[in-house]
């Protein structure tokens, strides 16, 4: 059992790697199942998510207000697209992203729990699609459940706004949200995994590049999500009102781009952030202490 | 030497870590085999940084650390093998002690039943049945070191990395947590466990790694280190032997080389002074034999880890 003493620097001669295979790592779609699954029931669990869901539930107000002050001077229609395009798109996707994209590794490296997961026979990258999952899905949820109660509490007892040009609209700009939520909260991970502060880098990235650069009048904007998405969403959603042309004024915005081009760009957007995540990820180094 | 060598598990090849400037570990060159090593290291000595090294939580800036032969860095299958209990106080509080083994041990590749069956086990030897399933959010600060312990154990690994395991337990789980890893240690793992309490591994093992200044001082069963350091010479191990005759058994001892000096206590006591502990307790029984005297029983009165540690730190600083 006794090893025998060894100064430091003395010379070890036999130190001669194996020629036989190492074990293998476990399937990816089983990690990140597990880790998928283990990190939705933190994310339901966090603080952050009662808040979040009340920041969601400003727009039930809106509407509510909607339904007593002027559901006749704005068809649901154009309410509900402005309501989208406005609050849902310019902020509460950004922020649902930021609160639940950046922590999507760092708080396992902040709690200091990572140390489990890396120690385990498992890609590193597989922990980060698990998670990266698990926050798409919760902040998704949450989006989806403010924007389904609003579709209840527009059409409760007002079943005559329920016509087909709404209903599409209506699906349309769910997915968007849905879209941009995805892509948004993908992009915030790649900050919480490459910078030490990713809040302020979230922050600039969320209400600098994509609400400011994205309505720039130049080649910058086809770099945001929220352009394509808004154009989609525009392209889409045959509305014809004062209130949504005064909208296009006031964003300038020239929707020059095809429908397809902006689904493709934002399906690329997904995919490199998550494949740039997962990089960074696996190859960064957390000194735990 | 053969033997040991088919032996080695965990193998440091001159590694160094350094943060930008500050040097953690340098030039760290040794070798660990089955059964428990003790990582001994004054606060700021690198013990951290080496343990994190080898269990390949961090990359050495320069070297290799070969576990079964294979770089952990590249080989990440091998943590199969390998079971570690970090020292942050950080769990899944929000899942119960049941929950988070379950998980842990569905990421090491068991089936559900499998995983399942493995964490009550982990947990009863951990004396942790009654709580599994509660929230480890609610645990003691001993339930929540036994439950690191559990997990990095559950798996069965052969190589367990155990970073000061008995921070913040209380006497009877400390007690009990000392069983379980001699335990291990004698199932024939592979246990190499940090900690600054000298007292702790002294009450487990005599193979101590001690590290000061970033290097390993010393690597070995800490009465060889002792005989190895040339700057020891002078300061002999003292033994008090209580036997049947002790005037017969110290003239008898006095002639031997490995003792330098004898001093009778009482007829059946004496303390013998020795430069070369190792060879002294194995010559022993035989001066005995030949003086025809009776031994009752033997303690060292200076050679604990405490006054080694003095020793060798003293020596390096």
């Amino acid at each position: 059992m006794t090893t025998p003493v060894r100064a430091s620097g003395e010379s070890t001669s036999r130190v001669v790697a194996s020629t036989q295979r190492p074990p293998s790592v476990l399937p990816s779609w089983s990690v990140v199942s597990l880790v998928f699954r283990a990190s939705l029931t933190e994310m339901l669990r966090r603080r952050t998510f009662v808040f979040l869901a009340l920041v969601c539930a400003i727009p039930l107000g809106l509407t509510l207000l909607w339904r007593m002050l002027a559901p006749e001077q704005f068809g649901a229609e154009v309410y509900f697209t402005n309501l989208v395009s406005t609050l849902y798109l310019q902020l509460l996707v950004y922020v649902v992203a930021l609160a639940f994209g950046i922590p999507t590794v760092h708080s396992e490296v902040q709690g200091r729990t990572i140390t489990y997961l890396f120690t385990r026979p498992i890609r590193k990258i597989d922990i980060f699609t698990g998670r990266l999952l698990a926050v798409q899905l919760t902040a998704g949820g949450l989006l989806a459940a403010s924007l389904v109660v609003c579709f209840a509490l527009m059409v409760a007892g007002n079943f005559e706004v329920v016509t087909f040009e709404f209903v599409k609209a209506y699906v349309n700009h769910v997915f968007l949200v849905l879209a941009a939520t995805v892509c948004a909260t993908a992009v915030c991970a790649v900050f919480g995994v490459a910078f030490s502060r990713p809040v302020v880098w979230g922050m600039l990235y969320a209400f600098g590049w994509e609400l400011a650069v994205s309505k720039f009048p130049s080649q910058l904007q086809n770099y945001t999500i929220n352009f394509h998405i808004r154009n989609l969403l525009l392209d889409d959603a045959d509305v014809e009102s004062k209130l949504l042309d005064a909208f296009r004024v006031l964003l300038t915005q020239e929707a020059e781009v095809p429908g397809w081009a902006s689904a493709f760009a934002l399906t690329a957007m997904l995919v490199a952030a998550v494949a740039v995540g997962g990089f960074l990820f696996s190859r960064k180094e957390y000194v735990i202490s | 030497m053969s033997s040991t060598a088919m032996e080695t598990v965990l193998v440091a090849d001159d590694v160094s870590r350094w943060y930008g400037q500050v040097i953690g570990v340098q030039g760290v060159q040794c070798e660990v085999g089955p059964g428990i090593t003790g990582l001994l290291g004054l606060n700021g000595a690198g013990k951290s940084t080496l343990f994190k090294v080898l269990a390949g939580q961090i990359a050495p800036s320069k070297g290799r650390v070969l576990v079964f032969g294979h770089d952990l860095g590249s080989s990440r299958g091998l943590y199969h093998r390998i079971g570690f209990c970090p020292e942050p106080d950080a769990l899944y509080e929000f899942m119960t002690g049941h929950e988070m083994l379950m998980y842990l041990l569905r990421l090491q590749g068991f089936s559900k039943s499998e995983a399942s069956a493995r964490a009550d086990k982990a947990l009863s030897r951990c004396h942790l049945t009654d709580a599994a399933h509660r929230r480890v959010a609610g645990y003691s600060k001993g339930m929540r070191q036994k439950i690191k312990l559990a997990q990095a154990m559950a798996h069965d690994p052969d190589v367990m990395f155990l970073d000061e395991p008995f921070n913040g337990m209380d006497p009877v789980s400390r007690h009990e947590s000392m069983e379980l890893i001699r335990e291990l240690g004698k199932e024939g793992k592979t246990i190499l466990l940090s900690s600054h309490l000298l007292h702790e591994v002294e009450a487990m093992t005599s193979t101590i790694m001690l590290i000061t200044n970033g290097r390993i001082r010393a690597h070995g069963h800490f009465t060889e280190i002792r005989d190895h350091l040339e700057n020891l010479e002078n300061e002999p191990l003292r033994i008090e032997v209580d036997c049947s005759n002790a005037r017969e058994l110290a003239v008898n001892l006095i002639a031997s080389e490995d003792v330098q000096a004898v001093q009778v206590e009482a007829d059946d006591r004496l303390i013998v002074s020795s430069t070369r502990s190792s060879r002294f307790f194995k010559h022993l029984p035989h001066v005995a034999l030949e003086a025809e005297v009776d031994i009752r029983g033997y303690r060292t009165l200076d050679d604990d880890l405490k006054s080694l540690f003095a020793y060798l730190v003293e020596g390096t600083q």
